[in-house]
């Protein structure tokens, strides 16, 4: 019984979690030039650094952004957590439009006790306003360009 | 006259040139803030009425509000995680020689958790084998400093039931993790001390505040006997293959278990069917082997909210070096809305093991194989209504979790006799105020083998009910 229940766990993690988890990324659609989405999509993460650039795959990644967390720590309510994030923008194209994907990845650290240990970062939900932030920079700038956004 | 004026401007450039730097970050009370002004009025009142020659300089505004970056939450901060540690500081990479941590920056974290818990669990064996007690049960100090840019230190002192000068000297006070830390990029990092070994789930987030039943698994203390560390070294690090996943990695060589003497050497071990693995853990000072033991577990997360791992600890676990002992398990955590799931199993193989490890027949050889595993399913909610009701008692963070744990366990698989298989349902409800403390309650429903090992296993299949309250502080 032990090992059905293990392996039935085991399988329903890792694929059930996968399944449904995927979920589309925000993205801005706008009709114009590959060459002004991907400038527009530059001059958006100019203040911060970059780690990827790469024009041909259509992927700008920023390096990891520190973070004061907002979750205070123990019920002393210290600002002893912290977090980092990155954005990814990754540019696809078809004969009409260039989209535009916005997502980011964040993770959490706390010195709390155990949360010091291991590999320290733990991942945590972006937020999501961050994101659209960061997605409505883009439009407002490529409408600026003179492109037409559609979303 | 000219004493004035530079007491003045000494007084002047201490507030002045720093009205940036608290706005930057440092937090004065509303007291200390009116007391510093009032000082610069006095000093600029007293500057007009003896006619000095400094009427220009308007009262510092103590403005200390923060501004708002582009992208709101987000700071303009960048760090390439490596160059500079995370949070930021004065320290200047420890380059001279009054950058002691203790006397420049203040990033050590002194803190803690408690946990007191009230059990009754009618003779239930493992965990939990009396009528009711109170248990104050642990109280851990523990410590973070960022000593460096890339070094850091942190540890867990665990004093566990009043400490070994209680009142009938029952409890214990021990290091439960001591490392040092120095980063080098992320998917490279060295660390050295007293490890939290990394196996299965439950023993790298054992801490009390941040699980949500009393009891520990049993599986996570017979088989892998949390808290489990050693000392030793080793390496961890993190690779993010694609945008969205993420591979964790940790490699230790440590001093592995300690098992005593093996079969036909004069025994007994410390391997045993009613401890498990928990009274081999080695010491932390010396070895009782020249083997020393691997450890390392990889965690693949491909999207956020689901975790799958696989770890191993391999080593020598008698006095002559003869016998292997290897422990492989495996686990995960998935999460969705308010569901969670979690588990984890693990499998023991002690070579120079018995089907009948009785230690008298066999001159003390442990049991050959051990097994065990829980699978948990959380589920948070919080009634608005309540939130409502009793608003300066909860917040946005407070949550209600209701738990279902299903776990078995088995210190010789090979037996049938073996009165240490145990299966048990927890069912439990907690309450957390805050995410960092929390109010637990559960009953557990256990079904032994019924043994012949000793009184303490035969009520078999007792029931019974823990209660806990913990918090980080």
């Amino acid at each position: 019984m032990g090992k059905f229940v293990v392996l039935s766990f085991l399988l329903f993690v890792s694929t059930v979690g996968c399944a449904t988890f995927s979920s589309a990324p925000l993205t801005v659609r706008a009709s114009c030039s590959y060459e002004q989405a991907w400038s527009v999509s530059l001059a958006s993460v100019d203040e911060f650094e970059l780690r990827q650039i790469d024009k041909e795959k259509g992927v700008i990644a920023t390096e990891w952004i520190a973070l004061t967390s907002k979750r205070k720590a123990g019920v002393m309510e210290r600002d002893a957590n912290q977090e980092r994030a990155r954005f990814f923008l990754n540019l696809g194209q078809d004969p009409q439009t260039i989209e535009i994907s916005i997502h980011q990845v964040r993770e959490f650290f706390s010195p709390m006790g155990v949360q010091s240990q291991s590999t320290h970062w733990r991942r945590i939900p972006p937020v999501v306003e961050e994101e659209q932030r960061l997605a409505q920079r883009i439009s407002n700038q490529l409408r600026d360009k003179g492109c037409a956004t559609l979303s | 006259m000219k004493r004035l004026l530079i007491a003045g401007a000494l007084l002047a450039h201490m507030i002045v040139p720093q009205t940036s730097a608290w706005a930057d970050g440092e937090k004065f009370t509303p007291a200390q803030q009116e007391q510093m002004q009032k000082m610069f009025q006095d000093w600029y009142t007293k500057q007009q009425m003896m006619g000095g020659g400094m009427t220009q300089i308007d009262p510092p505004s103590l403005d200390l509000s923060e501004k708002m970056p582009a992208l709101g939450d987000t700071t303009k901060q960048v760090q390439r995680f490596g160059d500079t540690f995370t949070g930021g500081g004065s320290l200047q990479g420890g380059r001279t020689v009054y950058a002691k941590p203790f006397v420049k920056v203040p990033k050590t974290i002194v803190g803690g958790y408690i946990d007191f818990t009230i059990t009754d669990c009618n003779g239930a064996s493992r965990d939990c084998s009396r009528g009711l007690e109170f248990d104050q049960e642990r109280f851990v100090p523990f410590f973070y400093s960022q000593v460096t840019d890339r070094l850091s230190v942190a540890a867990e002192v665990e004093i566990e039931h009043g400490g070994p000068q209680g009142n009938q000297s029952d409890g214990d006070i021990k290091i439960e993790f001591a490392t040092m830390d120095y980063r080098f990029e992320d998917w490279i990092n060295l660390r050295a001390g007293i490890i939290l070994i990394p196996m299965g789930r439950f023993n790298l987030i054992h801490d009390s505040p941040l699980n949500d039943l009393p009891l520990r698994p049993m599986v996570s203390r017979l088989i892998i006997p949390s808290t489990f560390a050693e000392s030793g070294f080793g390496f961890f690090g993190t690779f993010y293959p694609t945008q969205l996943s993420k591979v964790d990695y940790e490699i230790y060589v440590t001093q592995g278990f300690d098992g005593g003497m093996g079969f036909g050497t004069g025994g007994p071990t410390t391997i045993t069917e009613a401890s498990g693995l928990r009274s081999s853990r080695g010491s932390f000072k010396s070895d009782n082997n020249e083997n020393k033991a691997v450890i390392s577990r990889i965690s693949v997360s491909p999207i956020l909210g689901v975790e799958v791992a696989g770890s191993i600890h391999h080593g020598y676990w008698d006095d002559n070096s003869d016998y292997a002992l290897t422990i492989l398990a495996v686990d995960g955590n998935l999460q969705r809305g308010p569901f969670e799931i979690q588990g984890e199993a693990a499998w023991a193989n002690i070579e120079g093991g018995t089907t009948m490890p009785t230690t008298s027949f066999n001159n003390g050889a442990p049991p050959a194989n051990m097994s065990g595993y829980y699978v948990q399913l959380n589920y948070h909610f919080f009634p608005a209504s309540l939130k409502q009701w009793a608003s300066s008692y909860f917040s946005d963070a407070s949550t209600f979790t209701g738990v279902i744990r299903w776990g078995q366990v088995d210190t010789n698989t090979a037996s049938s006799t073996n009165a240490n298989e145990i299966d048990r349902l927890t069912l439990g409800l907690n309450l957390r105020p805050t995410e960092d403390s929390a109010v637990k309650f559960s009953y557990t429903f256990n079904d032994h083998n019924l043994g012949t090992v000793g009184p303490a296993h035969s009520p078999g299949s007792a029931n019974g009910w823990q209660a806990s309250a913990t918090t980080y502080f």
